[in-house]
């Protein structure tokens, strides 16, 4: 089976795909579809991942490695796990969703369509890369396609939104390149397994004090802790953490829907997949020392946020702010588990519980959200460019489909049972709660607010005595609710079957907890 | 008090509502002000940073430079005058500095 380099195949494939759709030149319809077939394709490659995947055992699977550039020990060396699978099957749906979100862009459509498919190339390679420097490459490619989608295909604000997310994003991946740099002088590894071996037994911290101790340096646990600082701050403004997230709110609401649809659906995952992949397993130790602050952290993202967005009257900005604070849930889900706790199974099972929860939450939140940026896009359209909260009402009069189906995406992103939000949240307050309690405890004010600003927003748009211009408003077209269909009925499907992503994760998530 | 159901919703507005929004504000304007004021201050930095850099490189690095070439093309100049083939010109040359360099023996000497 492993005769065919198949993620090597899915990572690269939307490359030349996106320089063909580039140099069509026999009409934009043919490059949208050259485009979409591909990302289709690569679904269709996803999807047999899946169910190739062994559940039986969270090791790597499906993994490639030759040797790169030897005389550094760099290999190229890809695989997946569940939580990797996870974040594919993600991308694989999220991308052709954006696609289809963006179908009517007339500027430059080839060079539009092309990005889209040169980015999913990055986000593929990131989720599939275990070496750093080859996981460094995609990490930062997929920064130029989104640039520039924000850049060229952008609001009034698009300059300062596509500068702002760069710039931010770059500052923090300076910060991790140099502090991996020092972990590549200190051990001469650069695989993330090798290195998480390393840590386990205590080597990584040993190896940086020897390279960087002495002088002001006089703690063992310093260098480490710096160098730990330097990869979270890469993490930190990728997700966002509180209070590095300024960039988002104006690049979310700036960008194009499709585009948005991307950045919040997959590319705010990217954070969240390296406190997983990386920063987990290489720095549990500095993590627990750090665990008060990181919580707290976590807390002001979740509840800073939540309260942010209830003062919002741009619709963009609202589920922008709504992002950060999903993915606050995430870090909680993270930073609890990392609380020393001996090898008691009663922890662990709350460990578990978070980690299962952070992993759903994700992949959850990455549909609900680019619904959601969808639904505001469509709005904004249908009402040449007005996305103001006061701007609208009564909207369900007129188009009861749209309002129906936009409710159930709101439902689930403010976690109603049975629909796909509820598990990822409930089991990351599972397993957080006993973990750390207090974090968890204020956290729940997050969950509260969240309830305010989307209900407020269903209530503001669609509730309501109709206002006179809006009465020609036109319900979803039969295409829009095509485009919707599946991903609605994912969050059905998901909110009563979790298993379906349970199955696939927590074999990893116990893996990784042995591991711990 | 019956006809005002309680006031169970003019206290719950006075409290629960007035104390969210009021939060929610305060998150704004954390947002705003604070958090986007470091930013702000961060990019203020490093622009004025960028600026001093600039102004070092035109006034102190380039200026110096370009006075130092100044200086030195003016004294070519000046050196290219006095080398103007006049035979009279170089005796005249000759004959000054004779004169001063006897004049520093006699000095010497004594």
């Amino acid at each position: 089976m492993n005769t065919i380099p198949l993620l090597t195949v899915l990572t690269l494939l939307p490359v030349p795909a996106g320089i063909i759709a580039l140099s069509i030149t026999r009409g934009k319809n043919l490059a949208r579809h050259c485009a979409f077939a591909v990302s289709l394709i690569s679904l269709g490659l996803v999807g047999y991942l899946w169910a190739a995947f062994d559940r039986s055992q969270g090791a790597m699977q499906f993994g490639e490695r030759f040797a790169w550039v030897p005389s550094l020990g760099i290999d190229y060396y890809l695989g997946i796990d569940g939580l990797g699978l996870l974040m594919l099957a993600l991308t694989a749906i999220i991308v052709p969703f954006a696609m289809l979100a963006s179908w009517k862009i007339g500027q430059d459509t080839r060079l539009y369509f092309a990005l889209l498919l040169f980015l999913e190339a990055g986000l593929f390679g990131t989720f599939t890369a275990l070496n750093f420097f080859h996981w460094f490459i995609f990490w930062e490619l997929s920064l130029i396609p989104a640039f520039f989608l924000i850049k060229m295909w952008g609001g009034p604000k698009r300059t300062r939104a596509a500068f702002q997310f760069f710039v931010y994003t770059m500052a923090g991946s300076v910060a991790m390149l140099l502090a991996f740099l020092a972990i590549y002088a200190a051990t001469g590894i650069s695989d993330f397994d090798r290195l998480a071996d390393f840590a386990r037994h205590g080597g990584l911290t040993d190896a940086l004090f020897q390279k960087f101790g002495g002088g002001l340096i006089n703690s063992k646990e310093t260098p480490a802790i710096l160098v730990f600082t330097g990869v979270f701050l890469g993490f930190a403004v990728k997700v966002p953490v509180i209070p590095f997230h300024t960039w988002l709110p104006l690049a979310y609401a700036e960008a194009p829907t499709g585009t948005s649809m991307i950045l919040t659906g997959v590319m705010s995952k990217m954070g969240v997949y390296g406190f997983l992949r990386i920063l987990l397993p290489i720095f549990p130790v500095q993590m627990g020392a750090l665990q008060t602050p990181l919580l707290w952290l976590a807390v002001a993202t979740i509840v800073l946020s939540a309260g942010a967005a209830i003062v919002q009257t741009d619709l963009k900005r609202m589920v922008a702010y709504s992002s950060i604070n999903h993915l606050g849930y995430c870090l909680l889900g993270v930073f609890a588990v990392v609380r020393l706790t001996g090898d008691d199974p009663a922890w662990t099972i709350e460990k578990a519980a978070a980690l299962n929860g952070v992993m759903l939450q994700m992949f959850n939140h990455g549909l609900t959200a680019s619904a959601l940026f969808y639904f505001v896009g469509l709005i904004s359209a249908r009402a040449g460019g007005l996305r103001g909260l006061g701007d609208f009402g009564g909207l369900r009069l007129a188009a009861p489909v749209f309002c129906g189906l936009m409710g159930v995406t709101l439902f689930a992103s403010l976690g109603l049972p049975g629909l796909n939000g509820f598990v990822g949240e409930f089991l990351i307050f599972k397993g957080s709660l006993p973990l750390a309690f207090w974090a968890a405890t204020i956290s729940t004010l997050g969950l509260l607010f969240t309830t305010i600003f989307l209900l407020t927003l269903l209530q503001r748009v669609f509730w309501g005595p109709l206002e006179s211009r809006w009465t020609g408003w036109k319900d979803l077209t039969l295409g829009e609710r095509l485009t919707l269909t599946p991903v609605i009925a994912l969050m059905f499907v998901l909110g009563v079957c979790p298993q379906i992503l349970i199955g696939v994760v927590n074999p990893t998530v116990m893996r990784m907890l042995e591991q711990f | 008090m019956l006809n005002g159901k309680f006031y169970v919703d003019e206290f719950y507005d006075a409290t629960v509502i007035r104390l969210t929004l009021a939060f929610a504000r305060l998150c704004h304007w954390l947002d705003r002000v604070i958090w986007g004021g470091v930013v702000r201050g961060v990019s203020w930095l490093a622009t004025a940073l960028s600026t001093c850099n600039r102004a070092l490189d035109e006034i102190v690095v380039n200026g110096g430079f370009d006075a130092g070439c100044g200086g030195l093309r003016g004294a070519g100049n000046g050196l290219g005058r006095v080398q103007n083939g006049q035979i009279q010109r170089y005796l005249l040359a000759i004959g000054v500095a004779f004169a001063l360099f006897v004049l520093l023996l006699i000095w010497g000497w004594k």
